[in-house]
């Protein structure tokens, strides 16, 4: 190797040298952002009164928690919204004995993330984005007389859901485990 | 395949011919390291822009923001690193440029037809100064901000058109959102297009009228030898030169990073001072005051630059030798006068201990903003609160304010707040078992710090009942009554509620509670639990807690406390309830001085700061 050759990778290694101690930090500050991971919550929370819920009419309630967006956290702030549906082959009588069949959807349309809406006639729900048109038991609905396809991958997300009877009250409630999932996929990820 | 796609591209756009003037670049009088500054200064406006545009995908520009995202960089190490390489790339970049522009002055190298060479170059100069300027108070930090305050009224202080000026950069009278966001505007818009129109002005001049003539230009006295190609000759020792330069950055960036003072707050004003390239002008203000500053601010800056700027003309009526000691001389000149200047301004606050102290100050609660910040993520109102809100910050200054005319809050190493004219105890450890023993010990409760403050508290009938309680027991009884004062002390810090007491405590506190109800007569003044009536003296019960401490300060004169002529000068400082506004202390401050008389503050985990010893329950947050 003449002297000649020997600079010319010197200059070329010397190069690669700076560009690598600012570059690398460079494209760990870019990753950073993207392993900036929403904490899953872990606990149930009261969303609505047994009482509250009609029977078979879908009731929109919102979730209340803890709000962090990069750098600031703001409490007691609505996170997100779910659908509650109770299920109207309950006892028509209204007996109390029977077991209350709640379904909890969140209110994000799995196709591009807009708020569910429900229909007028409250028989089915319909995104206001794309007409994707969702059962009230969250199943996609192909034709719900638009006349458009729907577009969404997969029906509405359901949510785990609980009816607890508080000891001290007495009074029923229900919970909800509060999650977001991936949109645009058919399958059910959580974010 | 990749060399068609080039060869698709070269007989389209024709780029080839621009690499290869690059290439073939010659240099006549052989590399030098003298000819680095050019390309470090290159590379490190690239490298500038680059951790510029990275950072901007992070922070924003808003009174409430700015502190709170800048600090949100620093918490990840790739973040702080990239904001340190910003930082002190800029102050490479201003050194290099004077170095730069040194040497084309030395070697005369503005000469015709380099005069614009000269020209763009030294104007880069003062245009990275603003540069800069228009950076540092980007984080909304307590010294960014009073710098941008005082450059306002700098500008303002202009005849004629520098009110307006001023206005349109603060963006209104005072600092604020607007201010940050006209920054901002000049700080990734405006003066980066007039940066890199002036540099590229710059390179085009001196490819032109280059010192490294390319081989394909006919040359005239083309030499006998032929000249040594720039590359790889030169670069290596451009790369080497830039290598050590980076090193020497990311070294200052890793180890002390950027500075991020604390969140602007004007409670907590510090003595700022300029960056350190303006320390000159701070000290040629010295000898310019009034109306006449702006001389040293404005016409004294602007006159250098003119006559720096007509060089070229000056230099090209001077015969050969008389140019080299004019060049000689305005370098030596120049250079001397700026050292000088900068040397006695920083002598002058070397020597000034009250500078030394508000420096300290600043640079503390810079490091409890961080610890803050860390600890808990900044509310939606901004990072401004985190102080405002910390009994450990905000305590001693309600104290000093409020309560040191009479009061001191003195350490056993004397250390702290002491009292303008001491009237009343040392309020260091109040309520903690330590604090209660000096005033049950008929030596110690006469002492300066305590009740022998006064003659009202010496010859008060506290004073009297505990050297009565000594007189009756008598020697031998002595040691006796000492122990059980110690477990009446135990028992009334434990009234504090200051988080559990000792195990082995316990019994003492029980017996200590016992004790003053009977034999030693506390509540024959006093009133404890269901003993002893109020009116003649402090309650004892909940003696110290935080309920207690917001009632004596509230209204000392209240039934609890002193009512009456009891209380000594007091004033009540939370008379009204009912009318926060009319009180003297608002409820938020009335709660931070009284966290901060308990000793409790958030202290981050394993840290050797002054954790307060009487406190366990440190953990409190508001």
């Amino acid at each position: 190797m003449n002297r000649r050759t020997l600079l010319e990778w010197a200059s070329r290694g010397l190069g690669a040298l700076v560009a690598a101690v600012i570059g690398l930090p460079g494209v760990q500050y870019v990753r950073g952002t993207l392993q900036q991971a929403q904490e899953p919550s872990a606990t149930f929370r009261r969303v609505a009164r047994l009482r509250d819920l009609p029977l078979g009419r879908p009731l929109q309630v919102p979730i209340l928690g803890e709000l962090r967006d990069a750098w600031t956290v703001e409490l007691n702030q609505v996170v997100g919204r779910v659908w509650l549906v109770r299920n109207a082959a309950e006892s028509a009588a209204g007996s109390d004995a029977a077991p209350a069949i709640v379904s909890a959807f969140t209110t994000v349309c799995p196709h591009m993330g807009c708020q569910v809406q429900l229909q007028g006639d409250a028989a089915s729900f319909i995104c206001p984005c794309h007409r994707a048109a969702f059962g009230l038991d969250g199943a996609r609905v192909e034709d719900a007389g638009s006349g458009e396809r729907n577009h969404a991958p997969r029906g509405l997300d359901s949510l785990e859901c609980r009816v607890v009877q508080d000891a001290g009250s007495g009074e029923s409630w229900v919970e909800v485990l509060y999650q977001r999932f991936e949109a645009g996929l058919a399958q059910k990820v959580p974010t | 395949m990749m060399q068609r796609i080039a060869d698709w591209f070269e007989s389209r756009i024709g780029y080839r011919k621009h690499f290869d003037v690059l290439r073939s670049r010659v240099l006549p009088a052989g590399p030098s390291w003298g000819l680095t500054s050019a390309a470090c200064l290159f590379w490190l406006f690239v490298i500038e822009g680059l951790t510029g545009l990275l950072l901007m995908a992070t922070y924003s520009p808003s009174m409430t923001n700015a502190w709170a995202s800048v600090h949100f960089i620093d918490q990840s190490d790739a973040g702080r690193f990239l904001r340190g390489v910003h930082h002190y790339t800029a102050q490479a970049l201003i050194i290099l440029l004077v170095l730069h522009v040194a040497r084309v002055l030395v070697t005369a190298a503005y000469r015709a037809p380099r005069e614009l060479v000269w020209a763009t170059g030294l104007l880069l100069i003062p245009l990275m100064v603003i540069w800069t300027v228009t950076g540092n108070p980007l984080a909304g930090g307590q010294r960014g901000i009073a710098q941008i305050e005082v450059e306002g009224n700098i500008i303002g202080s202009l005849p004629v058109i520098g009110p307006v000026l001023q206005r349109l950069l603060i963006g209104g009278a005072d600092v604020g959102n607007l201010t940050l966001t006209h920054l901002y505007f000049l700080h990734v818009g405006l003066l980066p297009l007039l940066v890199g129109l002036l540099l590229g002005v710059h390179l085009h001049q001196v490819h032109r009228h280059s010192v490294y003539r390319s081989r394909s230009l006919p040359t005239p006295n083309e030499p006998e030898v032929p000249p040594t190609p720039y590359w790889p000759y030169q670069t290596v020792r451009n790369q080497l030169a830039l290598a050590i330069l980076v090193g020497v950055i990311a070294w200052l960036a890793w180890s002390p990073g950027a500075p991020l003072d604390a969140p602007a707050d004007p409670d907590l004003a510090g003595s700022p001072r300029p960056e350190w390239y303006f320390r000159w002008l701070l000290e040629l203000r010295q000898h310019f005051t009034g109306e006449r500053e702006f001389i040293a601010t404005m016409v004294v800056p602007a006159a250098i630059l003119a006559f720096f700027l007509l060089v070229p003309l000056l230099d090209r009526r001077l015969p050969r030798r008389a140019g080299t000691v004019f060049r000689t001389g305005v370098l030596v000149l120049s250079m001397a006068g700026w050292g000088w200047l900068t040397w006695q301004s920083f002598q002058r606050d070397w020597a000034d201990p009250e500078y030394a102290a508000s420096l300290a100050r600043s640079r503390e609660i810079a490091v409890r903003a961080r610890q803050l910040a860390d600890a808990h993520p900044v509310g939606v109102r901004g990072a401004g609160l985190l102080l405002k809100q910390d009994p450990k910050t905000r305590g001693p200054l309600l104290f000093a304010r409020h309560c040191a005319a009479c009061h001191s809050h003195l350490d056993p190493q004397g250390q702290g707040i002491a009292a303008k004219e001491a009237s009343a105890p040392n309020l260091y450890g109040f309520g903690a078992a330590v604090w209660i023993e000096q005033l049950l010990d008929p030596d110690r409760i006469v002492d300066p710090q305590v009740f022998g403050v006064s003659d009202r508290l010496r010859n008060g009938d506290m004073t009297g009942a505990i050297q009565k309680l000594f007189e009756d027991a008598g020697e031998e009884g002595a040691a006796a009554l000492r122990d059980d004062l110690r477990r009446v002390a135990l028992a009334l810090a434990a009234e504090a509620q200051r988080g559990e007491p000792d195990a082995q405590a316990v019994g003492d506190i029980a017996r200590g509670r016992e004790l003053l109800t009977s034999t030693l007569g506390c509540t024959d003044c006093h009133h404890f639990g269901d003993a002893g009536d109020l009116g003649s003296a402090p309650d004892l019960t909940g003696y110290g807690s935080r309920d207690w401490l917001i009632g004596i300060i509230g209204n000392p004169a209240g039934g609890r406390f002193y009512p009456g002529d009891l209380n000594d000068r007091m004033p009540a400082f939370a008379a009204d309830p009912a009318h926060p506004a009319l009180n003297l202390l608002t409820p938020a401050d009335l709660n931070l001085l009284v966290s901060w008389l308990r000793g409790e503050w958030y202290e981050p985990p394993n840290s050797t700061g002054a954790a307060p010893s009487q406190s366990s329950s440190s953990l409190v947050r508001h």
